[in-house]
């Protein structure tokens, strides 16, 4: 079980972050090529999997196996 | 670290488009991501159909699919429709298209695609403005918000696009939100092994223009939440008074019916 964030297509909508149960992701300092602050998966091991992140993620950043 | 897997339903997608035009937390990012979901589900490819937009946010969802695609006049993507259609009848076909594409300015050909029952699905994004042009009022603008152009709030009336549909005859209308990702797909999904017309409205976010112009904030999350509250399901309806049902929509099933769908003539005049 892993979370994949794709840190080149992420906006910084911070959508995961506010419907994630289990505040498993987290905005960075680290800026990508467009110039977004993209998110961090920080709490991994707390993931229980209801890939409601990849289901909302505007951007296709993000993938939960 | 391991390898970076991708999201598998980027094979829909072009490679090269990504990442997408789309504003950060813009509910047509969302919306291409249900259809995708909704095509993983039926076990469709987007090669084999054609997708149509025409002008406006929405309108640019078409180019990030692996499908034949159709751009340009705004308005006219029903128009294009029903030619493709007259010539191909077999080739599936989905129009993406805007509140100001469907509602406004494409609005004679909507209603006269519904009451043909031409074999076409239709989502409709309703971000409730016309945000590609800067946030001007759109038919859909709920009453009294503050856009570009009604800096004291707008007079009109909205428009119920989904009434409108039935009224003309389509066979298929549903209403959802993005703030309701497992009834858009479930609604995608219905809506694309659907024979007839059949339109989904789905009410987005637009954080650019319609959040910060009438509702005072870009924070997308903030304007999912106002959406939840600006919709409602069956279900909540029973539990509020007439009053608090007031300006708000319903978001359910409306119509789904069977008529014979409109395949023009073998004739040759």
């Amino acid at each position: 079980m892993a979370v994949y964030v794709d840190a080149s297509l992420c906006k910084s909508c911070r959508l995961c972050i506010a419907n994630c149960p289990k505040n498993v992701f987290q905005t960075t300092h680290k800026v990508n090529k467009k110039g977004y602050n993209y998110v961090e998966a920080v709490n991994e091991k707390d993931c229980i999997r209801c890939k409601l992140c990849e289901r909302i993620c505007p951007d296709f950043a993000l993938h939960i196996e | 670290m391991s390898e970076l897997k991708i999201n598998p339903n980027r094979r829909f997608l072009r490679p090269e488009k990504l990442p997408h035009f789309f504003c950060s937390g813009c509910g047509c990012g969302q919306v291409l991501n249900y259809f995708c979901q909704a095509l993983d589900a039926l076990d469709m490819t987007p090669e084999e159909m054609l997708t149509i937009g025409g002008v406006g946010c929405t309108a640019r969802i078409p180019i990030y699919l692996k499908s034949d695609t159709f751009h340009g006049v705004h308005g006219r993507t029903l128009a294009w429709a029903t030619g493709v259609k007259l010539v191909r009848p077999e080739l599936p076909v989905v129009i993406f298209a805007g509140d100001g594409d469907l509602a406004s300015i494409g609005g004679n050909h909507f209603i006269h695609a519904a009451r043909r029952n031409l074999d076409v699905t239709v989502i409709m994004v309703n971000n409730l403005n016309f945000a590609m042009t800067g946030g001007q009022v759109a038919p859909t603008t709920p009453e009294g918000a503050h856009t570009m152009t009604t800096p004291y709030g707008s007079a009109e009336p909205r428009f119920d696009i989904c009434k409108l549909a039935e009224a003309a005859g389509a066979t298929h209308v549903e209403r959802w939100t993005t703030s309701r990702p497992v009834q858009c797909v479930a609604a995608i999904k219905r809506a694309l092994s659907h024979k007839g017309f059949s339109l989904i409205e789905i009410v987005s976010q637009c954080p650019t223009h319609f959040g910060r112009y009438a509702l005072g904030s870009g924070d997308p999350q903030k304007l999912v939440q106002w959406i939840k509250d600006y919709t409602y399901t069956e279900a909540e309806g029973t539990k509020m008074t007439p009053e608090e049902r007031e300006g708000k929509l319903l978001c359910a099933q409306f119509v789904n019916t069977e008529r014979p769908v409109y395949e023009g003539t073998n004739e040759v005049l």
